[in-house]
């Protein structure tokens, strides 16, 4: 075994999802490495050398020696090159330090050359990560003690300089409430995530509101019955989004918001987007789909400011081939306000959840290979849970829901009380599993948020994101899941193991709060003077009210507990007078008077 | 009782109701400062109510037309003129406050100014809606029982205050200067001396509630052609299109004058008494004739119901339609209001002319019937309340024997107290229905007013049920033992006893205001301790038995009388008989 080998094991032992990333990176750039004086290993860049080409111990005790960290923060070193500066910063006491280093080859020569061990119990390597990503992981960076390592800087300064920028974009964001609208799907599976992205953007303290398209799905749909002339429905369908796409403006012109987030599928056609373009406000989206079952993006993606994805590679070649402005990869996550285990302690939940166990249970709609693959797993305790599956087979008998539409609540307990979450992708053409597969489904972050054991099928970009054997466990085939439902069914302890230590990690990185902090950053750091112009602008419209009502008289005073409050308004005095409790205060009681003259006025 | 302000904030007519109230209270306080508030566009009239000291003007018309610009927020601007008139009206510290305004806002206000005590409408400390004096919470039902109530809200406003009405009629002061005022508008107008005038009051501030114009055009040349009649159009500016199209539709022009928008309160005042009659509908301008004598010919449509806002005096008469609908239901915006055609102008004349001629209004009987009609004057009766005395002798209905039995009932028992002679009190409905109704089909009623016996009996037993289930949770919070589930269980049984008392009353609109006042009353709860609040829903049972029992005893009565009545032969067959 060599030494590259040795790291890699080593490394696979704290840090899986990273040592799956250096096995599966072809090195595309060829780092060159040669000895300094001293006969240590130093790599070159460009033809720059990232260490001293004599000495690079005594280089780089002379460069650690000014760094005094504050106390209380964290260690946090911009460039890894062969690690010498680590080594005299973990001398120093620093606790715990996480080390950016942009480029995966100069990891992967770093493994071939260095040992690691000795770093691996206080170093956390943040490896080729974007600079949005970075601070997912590493936390607030005004909680950083930063150590530059300048060759690394240099070589990598437009990603250091990217890096700066998102820094400040998170300070903006942390100091400032932008107005966000959603704009939701009429119906679909990413109704949902329109929903969990609201709340996590409100829970981020920011001022939503959503565009509720769901409300016109009766009508939408009313429309196949109109007529079976397919040209006349397409003509009808366009021009109820047409509609749509007026009252997506009427909404945007009322609320003003700073950024306008747009989810996959929602009812918004080229024509729409140029009119919001006009009103000059950012326009993202958010693409949930498999880039090669849905290929509308092809018409859209130019179209919007920002195009967040959950695949990227070919996605990534196909999105520039097309001139995309700006994409970035956003995977789906889990929103734990919905998502979390409910409490079996509790006798009355556990009765509640009894219709919904089973050894094996399936949560999703009838794909081509779910129908093709789930007759494999008859012998088991199998329920299937869905839509659009066929009632008149042997396994539509496994339906326990007759096809039709669950709510968030209901997927909740099915997760919960089955003894395997089984999670099979899914796919319109493979018999079983799409080999190819690349991102991960929401149901996969789901289930663990919500602490139910699953069994999922391979994807290759679920490495990074939940260490699998560990964390998560997996299936190449049908019949590899049949043999591990026989071993999970036999071992609760390493099921019961496996679910807490998902469920900590989605917690702790994959909630659609993460994503949205993420998509936040990525956006503001690439407009901050624009986002800081149009907020500086702004004047909270209390502050606006209480000049005139006078800062110290009684009413400002009153006043200045609606500071901050969103869309304030009249209304929003009078609802928090009917919600308070107890005798009403003069004010109060000003408030109601002045509430039935304003009324009678309108 | 030494400083008392009168708030009346909604209508010109209230403003006039209430002024027996003000003279009851001014007999009562001789030596007080009455202070009255009202709202702007009443600042004038305002100063013609009797025996108010100083009257307060509400200005909230300054602000009306100022939309918001990106400077001012206007709320903010009327939120300091509310709170700096507020507390220039709090520093009077007034003790009584007379709250005639049936409105959230004129509540609010008597919250803020903290009387010591409270006329009227109100609201306890947490902003709820409170109406502690039964003739108020009466008022409150009112409004959903309409078709049931016999009184003026004259009477309701004096007896909120204690006062008795007997013999008050609405008043007005008059001024020695007001003939003065109106002496060049005569002369420009060519109005003599001799002139027989009547007034025609063609608008109203609700446009459903107007007889059209063209009834008004047909009566008019009616009045000019054959009674010699010169009319005299009054009304606000608002309203000269309407006079306009009135005189375009009229054969004599010349004997029309229009005064729509060119007259002031003080040359209204000095107007009216010149004119003989005055036709109207449900106006201000009515309330003010009747307060100046002038013999009022009413139009009531849609939500306007006379025995609520009639003119509170002697010696008038009223239309309404008679058509199931009428009046309108609190709330009702009518798309088809058909209850004006009922009226015709040739109804209206002949009134008037029988009148002109025998000085009484009286419907001959050569007319035939009009069943579509209700034809009322205004009179006192024996105890000098004011009464609607029916002309047309209707087919007697239920609810016309409810509103008659309601007319002796609530006057006594909202004091508290029970009938002092039920059988002469039935014997008085059973004269009233029968002198003024046709009661030949009294068989038909009886069944259904049975009916209405024994759900009065349901409530009566309901209120017994709940009169022991108050007992019993009183039982268990003055005890010792923490009886949790059992009050729980009681505290269920007293809400499903209250649901069935509800039901009783939507299911039988004859017993409703009996029901309804008692879930009103419950409403007025005041505090939260729970034993006093047990008392309190003891009680409310307890008047709920008492009332139901004595609205029966009514009941029963009228039905002896009545079967009575209809066993004994009729006068004029005695004669015969005796004559024989």
């Amino acid at each position: 075994m060599n030494l590259f080998e040795r790291n890699l094991k080593l490394l696979k032992s704290v840090d899986p999802s990273l040592a799956s990333r250096v096995e599966s990176s072809i090195s595309a750039d060829s780092i060159e490495v040669q000895q300094a004086k001293d006969g240590s290993p130093i790599p070159k860049i460009g033809g720059v050398c990232l260490h001293s080409a004599y000495h690079p111990r005594d280089e780089a005790e002379k460069l650690v020696a000014p760094f005094e960290p504050v106390a209380g923060k964290n260690t946090v070193v911009y460039g890894l090159g062969f690690a010498f500066h680590l080594q005299v910063l973990l001398q120093k006491d620093v606790g715990k330090i996480s080390v950016i280093e942009p480029s995966m080859a100069l990891f992967q020569a770093f493994m071939t050359h260095i040992e690691i061990e000795p770093l691996l119990a206080n170093v956390r390597f943040v490896v080729g990560q974007s600079p949005e990503k970075v601070l997912t992981l590493c936390g607030p960076a005004s909680q950083w003690n930063v150590f530059e390592h300048k060759p690394s800087v240099r070589i990598n300064g437009t990603y250091f300089d990217a890096l700066t920028r998102v820094i400040s974009a998170q300070s903006f964001l942390g100091e400032t409430a932008l107005r966000i609208l959603v704009v939701n799907p009429i119906y679909g599976g990413s109704l949902p995530t329109a929903h969990y992205c609201a709340e996590a953007l409100d829970h981020l303290g920011h001022h939503v509101a959503s565009v509720h398209c769901e409300d016109f799905a009766d009508g939408f749909h009313a429309i196949k019955n109109i007529t079976s002339d397919k040209a006349n429905r397409q003509v009808l369908d366009s021009l109820f989004i047409n509609l749509l796409g007026q009252a997506i403006l009427a909404k945007t012109v009322e609320f003003q918001p700073d950024l306008i987030l747009v989810l996959a599928q929602a009812p918004v056609n080229s024509q729409t987007i140029q009119s919001l373009k006009k009103m000059d406000i950012p326009l993202a989206f958010w693409f949930v789909e498999d880039f090669r079952t849905l290929t509308y993006w092809k018409d859209v993606a130019p179209l919007y400011d920002h195009f967040f994805t959950i695949q990227r590679g070919e996605f990534f070649e196909e999105l520039e081939k097309i001139n995309t402005p700006d994409y970035y990869y956003l995977p789906q996550a889990c929103h734990p306000q919905v998502h979390r285990p409910l409490s079996e302690a509790d006798n009355e939940a556990d009765r509640d959840l009894e219709p919904y166990r089973a050894d094996l249970s399936f949560m999703g709609a009838a794909y081509f290979n779910r129908q093709q693959s789930f007759p494999q797993l008859v012998d088991y305790d199998f329920k299937i849970w869905g839509t659009e599956w066929n009632l008149n087979t042997d396994i539509g008998k496994r339906v326990q829901n007759e096809n039709k539409r669950l709510s968030s609540e209901e997927i909740v307990k099915i997760y919960n009380s089955g003894t395997i979450n089984l999670n099979l992708h899914s796919s319109t053409c493979h018999s079983e599993l799409n080999p190819k597969g690349d991102f991960v489904n929401p149901r996969t972050f789901e289930i663990s948020a919500c602490g139910g054991f699953q069994l999922v099928d391979h994807r290759s970009e679920l490495a990074e994101m939940l260490d699998i054997g560990d964390e998560i466990a997996t299936f190449h085939s049908i019949a590899e899941l049949k043999e591990k439902i026989d071993h999970y069914l036999q071992h609760p302890e390493q099921r019961k193991r496996m679910a807490e230590r998902a469920r900590t990690r989605v917690l702790a990185e994959h909630t659609i709060a993460h994503r949205m902090s993420e998509m936040l950053i990525h956006i503001v750091s690439r407009r901050l003077e624009q986002m800081t112009a149009r907020t500086a602008n702004r004047r909270d419209p209390v502050d606006r009210v209480i000049e005139q009502a006078g800062t110290k008289g009684e009413l400002g005073t009153f006043l200045q507990h609606f500071r901050g409050t969103p869309d304030f308004s009249l209304k929003t005095v009078m609802d928090s007078i009917e919600k308070g409790q107890g005798d009403l205060s003069k004010n109060e009681i000003l408030f109601l008077m002045l509430d039935q003259v304003m009324t009678q006025k309108n | 009782m030494k400083n008392i302000l009168v708030l009346t904030l909604t209508r010109l007519g209230d403003l006039i109701q209430g002024t027996p109230l003000i003279s009851g209270l001014r007999a009562k306080y001789p030596d007080a400062k009455i202070t009255q508030m009202v709202s702007t566009d009443f600042a004038e009239f305002a100063e013609r109510i009797p025996h108010v000291d100083e009257t307060i003007v509400l200005n909230l018309r300054q602000f009306k037309g100022k939309e918001e610009d990106r400077q001012r927020t206007l709320w903010v601007d009327v939120f300091q003129y509310l709170e700096q008139f507020m507390d220039e009206v709090k520093s009077r510290k007034f003790d009584l406050v007379v709250n005639l305004s049936h409105s959230k806002l004129s509540a609010f206000m008597n919250l803020y100014l903290n009387p010591k005590r409270t006329i009227g409408f109100a609201c306890n400390k947490e902003g709820d809606r409170m109406s502690l004096h039964p003739w108020m919470q009466y008022f409150g039902i009112e409004p959903f029982n309409r078709a049931y109530n016999p009184f003026n809200l004259v009477e309701i406003f004096a007896r909120c205050g204690d006062m008795d009405p007997a013999g008050e009629t609405v008043r007005i002061e008059t001024r020695p200067d007001d003939s003065a005022s109106i002496a060049g508008l005569l002369a420009e107008q060519g109005i003599r001396s001799d002139d027989f005038l009547i007034g025609v009051q063609a608008g109203s501030s609700l446009e459903g509630r107007r007889w059209p114009a063209h009834y008004f055009a047909e009566l008019i040349d009616s009045l000019t052609a054959e009674l010699g009649a010169k009319i005299i159009l009054f009304g606000v500016a608002g309203e000269s299109e309407l006079a306009g199209k009135i005189k375009d539709s009229v054969k004599n022009k010349m004997q029309v004058v229009d005064l729509t928008g060119k007259t002031n309160i003080t040359q209204l005042t000095a107007m009216l008494p010149k004119c003989q009659y005055l036709v109207t509908n449900d106006t201000g301008t009515m309330h003010i004739a009747a307060a100046l004598g002038v013999k009022i010919v009413g139009l009531f449509f849609a939500h306007a119901h006379p025995y609520e806002t009639g003119p509170y005096a002697p010696g008038h008469l009223i239309f309404q339609s008679r058509i199931a609908c009428a009046p309108c239901s609190y709330g009702v915006a009518c798309n088809n209001i058909i209850c004006i055609h009922s009226v015709q102008p040739k109804h209206v004349f002949g009134m008037m002319a029988e009148h002109q001629q025998t000085g009484k209004w009286q419907w001959p009987a050569s007319w035939g019937t009009a069943p579509d009609m209700n034809l009322v004057k205004t009179e006192w009766d024996h105890k000098k309340r004011l009464r609607l005395i029916p002309l047309l002798k209707h087919p007697l209905q239920l609810v016309d024997l409810f509103k008659e039995a309601y007319y002796h009932f609530w006057p006594m028992v909202l004091e508290g107290k029970r009938l002092s002679d039920p059988k002469a009190t039935g014997a008085e409905i059973v004269r009233f229905m029968n002198e003024h109704y046709d009661c030949g089909e009294w068989e038909k009623i009886q069944p259904a007013l049975e009916r209405k016996k024994q759900e009065l009996e349901q409530l009566i037993e309901h209120a017994i049920k709940g009169i022991k289930a108050g007992f019993t949770v009183l039982k268990n919070l003055t005890g010792n033992r923490n009886k949790g589930n059992t009050l729980q269980k009681l505290t269920e049984e007293i809400e499903s006893i209250d649901e069935k008392i509800k039901n009783i009353g939507f299911a039988h609109p004859e017993i409703k205001p009996v029901a309804e006042l008692f879930s009103k009353r419950k409403e007025n709860f005041l505090g939260d301790d729970p034993v006093v609040l047990t008392k309190a829903t003891i009680q409310c049972y307890q008047r709920l038995e008492a009332e139901s029992r004595e609205l029966l005893r009514v009941l029963e009565n009228v039905e002896q009388h009545q079967t009575l009545q209809n066993d004994e032969p009729n006068l004029e067959n005695k004669a015969v008989l005796a004559g024989r």
